[in-house]
Parts: structure tokens; sequence; C-alpha cells
């Protein structure tokens, strides 16, 4: 396995991170929202991106593990007191607990089954938002949750402090991500997409290779709503739909590029700016993002990150532009 | 003591008897054929040794230990590892990222290296599985499960569609690995082939064992002869 390579990765990757963040901490408060949010979904479009991207699953009740996050930490804040550091990893825990759960009863299914299956779960999930009022607020949403705990010697507000946060999850998420593909169960995870029968033949097993794949992408997933959470300091279930959160994820990690855990982030960066940037079209993002869906579809499968691949590759040879390499597939 | 014993070993799909009551021997270092006509149940055979399907009936030993045959991901574990006869890689990913998956796959990968040269996957290595040439694609197919150090390899089939010297190319291949201790269970359609390899031969017909023996005798064999190589027995 190439250690130098992870290597070259984890410095670009915190390379880019500081790169972001001084440039993050100049912007006003509001761009700054913006992209404290934008690296909140690029977190959730990687983790995501490891179960649809490198193993093959279309999960659409991801919206709702996103919120089952959130309101972990909502409950262990404002309820029981816990700080926001306690409940950040204990957030994370619940969600992938909820997450191994959905993945047993959902791989019984494949394809478009296990699509419709996970859309069914994630309805439910945005019901019991709306129904269990006692835990969650119900429709009025959850008020009252404390923002992440900030230390004293840090000098920023707590604008600049969330994201702050916000990048730092993003790093985390990367990195993990990229140990978690390059590992066997990566490996396996990738065989499992390909050809699933050949994966048996091997020896694969492919049931822990798909859950673990699900679990992890539910974890992060969890982090990264229990952050939304705080940051916001209010959610309401509206926050964690399929036709909202849950389709949002698809279109990052498609127009980004599925399988690269790059790709994602630029889907994100692309589609949390370009609403911001269309203000006057703001009740119009979701059909933003479904006419983007389609031209990627269509045009660019493997999404930005191809776009970016070939036109690197085309910088550095000067030869003509070709869209993605020969020999793309997908299953 | 063989590596490889079956006991009855028989399945049934619905009312469908396609494999009933084979019961063989394979021994250690053995090149052991099987034969038979389309549908004789030669690639069902295979699938419930390499734990693909489960038999309804009988029993399969290996290296001395019974109660198989075990699924799949077992089976693999203890050594039995399978070629498909549409040859399997994944095809949308390179010869390298294949390879690669095969090693994570196994706890005890065999080297890399000596398997990309002895199987010409040297020049084609990052190019996808998919736009390979047939003959490069079989060899890409056997190189993987000779990745996972089988101590019994099944090969289906792995001489259709090849040409002559592709052939040819392959039986030295098969022979070379064989020689270093990997044990072949070998079906094939050609003839001429097998019986250049095998030292064993078994013979289905219908489901059911028609003829157990040495190579030699196979081919005196009159009812191997009547089922299967009546037409070739001019040449044989």
């Amino acid at each position: 396995m190439p250690r130098t390579d992870l290597l070259r990765v984890t410095v670009a990757a915190v390379a880019l991170f500081l790169v972001a963040a001084t440039l993050a901490l100049r912007l006003d408060d509001y761009l700054l929202y913006v992209v404290t949010l934008g690296a909140i979904f690029a977190t959730l479009a990687v983790s995501f991106d490891v179960l649809l991207g490198y193993t093959g699953y279309l999960s659409l009740a991801h919206g709702a593990l996103f919120g089952v996050g959130a309101y972990a930490c909502g409950i262990l804040t404002a309820h029981h007191g816990w700080p926001f550091w306690a409940a950040l990893p204990a957030a994370g825990l619940v969600a992938g607990a909820a997450g191994a759960v959905i993945a047993l009863l959902a791989f019984r299914t494949r394809g478009l089954y296990f699509a419709v299956l996970t859309l069914g779960i994630g309805l439910i999930g945005h019901q019991l938002f709306l129904v269990l009022a006692g835990l969650t607020g119900g429709v009025g949403g959850f008020v009252g949750i404390p923002s992440p705990g900030r230390p004293d010697w840090v000098p920023l507000d707590q604008n600049g402090w969330n994201a702050l946060l916000a990048l730092a999850l993003l790093l985390a998420t990367f990195l993990a991500a990229q140990l978690f593909v390059r590992s066997r169960l990566g490996a396996a995870c990738l065989a499992v997409r390909e050809d699933l029968t050949l994966a048996q033949a091997l020896g694969i097993r492919v049931g822990q290779a798909r859950l673990a794949a699900f679990v992890f992408s539910a974890i992060f997933t969890g982090f990264a709503g229990a952050l939304f959470a705080a940051i916001s300091n209010f959610v309401a279930p509206e926050s964690f739909t399929v036709l909202g959160a849950g389709f949002q994820l698809v279109a990052l990690v498609v127009v980004g590029g599925m399988g690269t855990l790059w790709g994602p982030i630029l889907g994100a960066a692309l589609l949390t700016a370009l609403p911001e940037a269309l203000r006057v079209a703001s009740g119009y993002s979701l059909m933003a993002y479904g006419v983007l869906l389609l031209v990627f579809v269509i045009f660019a499968p493997r999404g930005l990150a191809s776009l970016a691949t070939a036109g690197l590759a085309r910088l550095r040879t000067g030869a003509g532009f070709r869209a993605a390499p020969a020999g793309e597939r997908r299953p | 003591m063989s590596l490889l014993e079956l006991e009855k070993l028989g399945v049934r799909f619905g009312g469908l008897v396609a494999v009933q009551d084979v019961s063989l021997a394979v021994e250690e270092g053995q090149i052991y054929g099987l034969l038979g006509p389309n549908g004789a149940g030669k690639t069902t055979l295979v699938n419930m040794i390499s734990g693909l399907i489960r038999p309804t009936s009988g029993s399969l030993r290996f290296a001395g230990e019974a109660g198989g045959p075990w699924p799949i991901a077992d089976a693999v574990s203890r050594g039995i590892v399978r070629t498909f006869q549409q040859t399997r890689a994944f095809l949308g990913l390179s010869v390298r990222e294949n390879l690669r998956i095969a090693a994570a796959a196994s706890g005890r990968a065999a080297d890399a290296a000596e398997l990309i040269e002895a199987f010409g996957l040297g020049p084609v290595l990052d190019r996808p599985a998919g736009d390979l040439p047939y003959a490069t694609l079989r060899h890409l197919g056997i190189a993987l499960a000779l990745t996972l150090k089988p101590r019994l390899l099944l090969l289906d089939e792995p001489a259709v569609g090849l040409t002559g010297g592709e052939v040819d190319r392959l039986a030295r291949l098969i022979r070379d690995w064989n020689l270093r201790g990997v044990t072949v269970l070998l079906i094939e359609h050609n003839v001429r082939f097998l019986m250049s390899l095998a030292d064993r031969v078994a013979v289905l017909d219908r489901g059911r064992l028609l003829f157990e023996g040495t190579a030699a005798d196979c081919q005196r064999n009159p009812e191997v002869i009547d089922v299967y190589l009546g037409r070739r027995k001019e040449d044989a």
C-alpha cells in the first residue's frame, strides 16, 4: 500500500485546511456562515461518498441520520447539560448505531430496492422527529442548543470559531475516509461495488464490508449533524427531510464526483456557493440542484472531479481536452 | 489422504436434479480434469465445491477436514479458490486495483510482482480491466485467484474462446503453478487441452458421474466415447 501517497494527501489536505481557514476568517459574518455551512455539507458529502461512490449503495436515509446526530447533540447539551465536546462523539456513536440498524435491514436488498427501502426509512425518520415532540420539540423545532464551547485563549469570536470547527471536522472526516478507502475494508467495498459475485469468490466478507461502509458514513454524518445543531442553536425536522438533506447529499456527491473524496468537497462548495450567489432565486435552490444533477449525469457523470482531473492533465501535457478518461463505467 | 473428497454430492433445483451422487477424490498436487457435455452439471459441481450454492445432499472433505462444503468465504480461507466461466474481474478498475483488492481480500497474499510477470500483466497495470484483450483478461482472472494462494484452484473452462497459441500459453501457466504445489480442478470443454494437462479425469453426464480414472483410460472407455468423445473418435 502506498504510504507515501497517503502522506502526500495528508500534507496537501492540512495545507488546504490552513489556507481555507486563514482566508475564511477574513470574511464578513454572512460569508463566514456560508463557509461554515459549506464545510458541514462537504463533511456530509465525503462521508456519504464512502457509501455511494466507494461501495455503490444509494442511501436515502442519510438525511434522517444527519438529524439523529443533530437531535442527539441537542438533547445531550440542552436537556442534560453535556458539554459540546462530549456530545459530539456521542452523537456520532448514536448515529452510527442507528446506521447499523438501518444497514442490517437495508442490506437485505440491492440496487433499486435498497434505495427505495432507505427512502422509506428516511421518511419514517423525519416523521419521528415530528412526532417525538417531547424529545425533539416537534414541528416547532428544538431551541436553545448551546454553541460549541470556545476556550478563552482562542482569539476568535463565536462565528469564527464555528467556521474553524466546521473546517476542522471536514479535514478530520476527509482523512478518516482516506484511511478507510485505502484499508482492506475499503478494498472490499470497491469489490462489492464492482462485482458482488467476484468479491464473494475472492473470500471477501461482503456483509462485513458494506456494513462497515454504512456505519462509517453514519458516524461522520452524525458528527456533522451535531456540529450543525450546535452552530445553528436551533434545529427543526424540515432540515432532515428525504427531499431536502437526503437528496442534497446525492446531488453534492454526484455533481462533485462519486468515488473520489475531494470531488464531493468541490460539489459541496459549488452547491453551497451557488444558491448564495443566486440570492434572487433562493426559493429555487432545489430546482438548481436538480438542473445541475441533470447536466452532470448527462455530460460529466464522473462529476467535477473528472473535469478537474482532465483539465489538470491537459495543462500538464498540453494535449487536447478530453472529458473523462476512457473506460469509465458505472454499475 | 486426498486433498478433496466428494461424498455423494448432489443438488436439486425444485424438481430438477442438476447433480446427483457425485463421489470423487482429488489428490494433493494433481491436475484433475472434469469433462462433460453442456448441461452435464460441471459448473454446478464447482459452484457447490466453492460454496456459491449449497448442495441438497452429500458432503465434502478438504485436507482431512470434514463438514464441507463451506460458505464461499470460509472455503476461500481454507484455500479453495475458483475462477468463472465468463471471466470475472473488476472491469471498471485498473489491473493494479484488481490485484490490490485480491491481495487485501487475503490475509496471505502471494507475491504480486511474480504473478504480474508470469501472466504478462506488467504493460497493462494501469488500464481498466474492461479494456483488456480477451486472453489478457483471462490471465487477470486466474492471477486474481492465485493472489489468494489457493491450495485447490477450480478453473471453470479457462480456455474457452482462446486461440491455439493462447491455449498453449495458458496450459504452461497452469502446469507451472501446479508444479509449485497448487492442486487444480479443471473443467474444460476442449478435450485436447484437458487431456494434455490432467492426471486424472472425471466425466459427468446429466448430473451423474459417468467415468472416473486416468486420462488414458478415459479415452478408451466405450461409454465415454459414446456419450461425449464419439464425434472425436477418429482423432482420439
